[in-house]
């Protein structure tokens, strides 16, 4: 099927009446969550994984996908007028987009953020299309050890990306694998860790685990002190730019999408690290670095502009490898396996509809948010004043009806709840929660290939390196954990210095 | 509690989870080098793990030299202990219940915590929320909810 023929599948799929409505509530929902800052994509997500059994696998993904990238539009409008990110890969909008509230420009830099994104998640769409074939196709030579070592190169990725200690994030890491491996292994049929429990014998759930780490977790956070905030009183005259902003802007924006792109396919690189670049990028090469932080609308664009973009850039490696590169995708991925969809590189041939749909259902997401962006912008204002007292019983409601509706079992409310205890002490301890279900998704495929790659090479390590693909995989990993290693000794030193 | 007396704990307790999981893995049969078993992975992560959370312990006498202890903190563990108490009370509670009855009373507990609004208000909160919810996920999206020992009159 040639590229023309591909992209008429998907817009014939995506305009489906069912999966144009299941994206304008995923980008709404998207939105919605990403205005409200007690409450994120990951946890949404969670929380409406049971709810798309219902769905097609198609329609799964489209309506799961718009949540992740319309999150990214309404944490701006908080970053913008309360100073608080309302998504973490949105807080380096504060710096700039908050000042430039404060100077009465809250509807450019809501304007530009809106454009910006709009142009970047399209932009971005294009390299996520041209990309994924030619990947896919390396792909298929993949085998056992490759694909051990491509995880191996992964895990090391997130201990290395962690922003805090790295030594906790290998934790969390090994933590995942750890709990991955319950239930029937695939290959004696012997059944692992289930303590003759009855909820633990096909393993643990994935959605009992990330409603548990992600939705209770950050309810139990944000209880603990009672947050108000409050919305800056500006008038928002014109969510235009005007022609001075787009000519300062453009270049920031075409910047950030590159930028937003190659950090989204890179495993624990996404929103966050890509805004973060951005921002970083467009400082150095500014004629004007000082003034960054009192109001510059390049501030806002580049940033805006690389958090949409990593969200495209971030399907490559799911769609072209099998592997999810953050824990949202890694969802998504659980998703479609509950289907009977595993992604690789295969789906481009078994389930062409999926990866075609879901790209040009972005296209039509992107529409759809910078239509509700802009003229919607008082309604989203005013869901920022609904006071959390009212939201938490809600969500927390959510959180239970979605994990009791996969299986119809109490048992794994429990689990959930044990899981929200978990997630809660990790942020009290400092432990990051992203490596653990990541490395928890990831899991079983690292087993099963690491143990068919001994099998195959009669228990040979050697396999790993003598392979040319494998080889360089692992190598790139020992040098991120040596990386990781030196950095977290560097630290010590500094610390102890001191 | 300071940085330090965070990561000792931590570090004891996954000290003990790791041992926890090795003995476990090689109770399921560690196999061999060339015919790994299916305790094998779970061996060397848990030994992995082991290696790790003895960092964390030692790591954490270092930081107790360096830093001065940490300001109180003013959190309301009670608030949270109450939290989680009513969703296991919740979930151990369901199926004997039933889904309206139990989630009405959740609803009731958890917006009368926080709102400090009258019990009318509360009640009418957890009223409506409970119907929402019944008509959506049991009628519209076709979840089956236990009906309890009060769900004689649903059909």
């Amino acid at each position: 099927m040639s590229y023309f023929d591909s992209i008429l599948l998907g817009f014939k799929i995506s305009l489906q009446i069912e999966n144009v409505f299941f994206c304008f509530v995923g980008v709404f929902l998207g939105n919605l969550v990403g205005v409200l800052p007690g409450i994120g994509p990951l946890a949404t997500i969670s929380l409406l994984l049971p709810m798309t059994f219902y769905f097609s696998p198609v329609t799964a993904v489209i309506m799961l996908a718009g949540i992740y990238y319309g999150s990214m539009y309404g944490g701006t409008i908080t970053s913008v007028l309360v100073n608080i990110p309302g998504e973490p890969g949105t807080i380096v909008t504060c710096l700039d987009g908050y000042q430039m509230a404060l100077k009465g420009r809250a509807g450019p830099a809501l304007g530009i953020a809106a454009f910006g994104s709009f142009i970047a998640g399209t932009l971005s769409l294009f390299g996520l299309m041209f990309l994924v074939v030619p990947l896919s196709s390396v792909a298929l030579r993949f085998q056992a050890p490759e694909y051990s070592a491509l995880i191996l190169m992964g895990f090391s990725i997130l201990i290395y990306m962690a922003s805090g200690s790295k030594l906790k994030a290998g934790i969390s890491v090994l933590i995942g694998v750890i709990l991955s491996c319950g239930g029937i292994d695939t290959l004696s049929g012997k059944t692992r860790f289930d303590y003759g429990l009855m909820v633990l014998k096909d393993g643990m759930g994935i959605i009992p685990l990330a409603i548990g780490l992600f939705g209770v977790s950050e309810i139990l956070v944000n209880l603990e002190e009672s947050k108000s905030y409050t919305v800056i009183k500006t008038n928002i005259r014109s969510l235009l730019p005007s022609l001075k902003d787009w000519s300062v802007s453009k270049w920031a924006i075409l910047r950030g999408t590159l930028i937003g792109f190659l950090l989204g396919i890179i495993p624990g690189g996404g929103a966050i690290v890509s805004s973060f670049v951005s921002y970083t990028v467009e400082k150095k090469l500014s004629k004007y670095p000082e003034r960054f932080g009192t109001g510059v609308i390049e501030g806002v664009a580049g940033p805006e502009s690389a958090n949409n973009s990593a969200c495209s850039g971030a399907f490559i490696p799911l769609f072209a490898l099998g592997i999810p590169p953050n824990v949202v995708i890694a969802l998504l991925m659980g998703a479609l396996i509950i289907h009977g969809v595993t992604p690789g590189p295969l789906t481009m041939k078994e389930h062409p509809e999926i990866f075609w749909g879901t790209v040009a259902s972005m296209y039509i997401g992107n529409v759809m948010l910078l239509i509700l962006n802009i003229p919607l912008i008082a309604i989203w204002v005013r869901i920022l004043k609904v006071p959390y007292y009212i939201l938490f019983p809600l969500i927390l409601l959510f959180c239970l009806i979605g994990t009791y509706s996969i299986n119809n079992q109490t048992d794994e409310l429990i689990v959930m709840i044990i899981f929200g205890v978990v997630g809660y002490l990790g942020k009290k301890f400092d432990f990051e929660m992203a490596p653990l279900i990541l490395a928890f998704v990831l899991g079983p495929i690292f087993e099963q290939s690491f143990r068919q790659s001994l099998i195959i090479s009669d228990g040979n390590f050697s396999i790993f390196i003598t392979r040319p693909i494998s080889g360089v995989l692992v190598v790139v990993a020992f040098f991120l954990l040596l990386g990781s290693l030196l950095s977290g000794l560097k630290k010590k030193r500094t610390v102890l210095a001191r | 509690m300071s940085g330090g007396k965070k990561d000792l704990f931590i570090g004891i307790f996954i000290i003990g989870f790791s041992i926890f999981i090795a003995f476990s893995a090689l109770k399921l049969g560690f196999g061999s080098v060339n015919l790994p078993g299916p305790g094998f992975i779970p061996f060397f992560a848990a030994l992995f793990l082991l290696i790790l959370s003895f960092l964390l312990f030692f790591n954490s006498f270092k930081k107790r030299i360096v830093f001065s202890e940490a300001p109180k903190s003013t959190v309301q563990y009670g608030k949270i202990i109450f939290i989680i108490a009513t969703l296991i009370g919740y979930s151990l509670l369901l199926d004997l219940l039933g889904f309206l009855f139990i989630t009405f009373m959740l609803m009731f507990v958890l917006f009368l915590m926080e709102s400090r609004k009258t019990l009318v208000s509360a009640i009418m909160g957890a009223f409506a929320t409970t119907i929402s919810v019944y008509i959506l996920f049991e009628l519209f999206l076709g979840v089956r909810f236990p009906k309890g020992v009060f769900g004689f009159w649903i059909k």
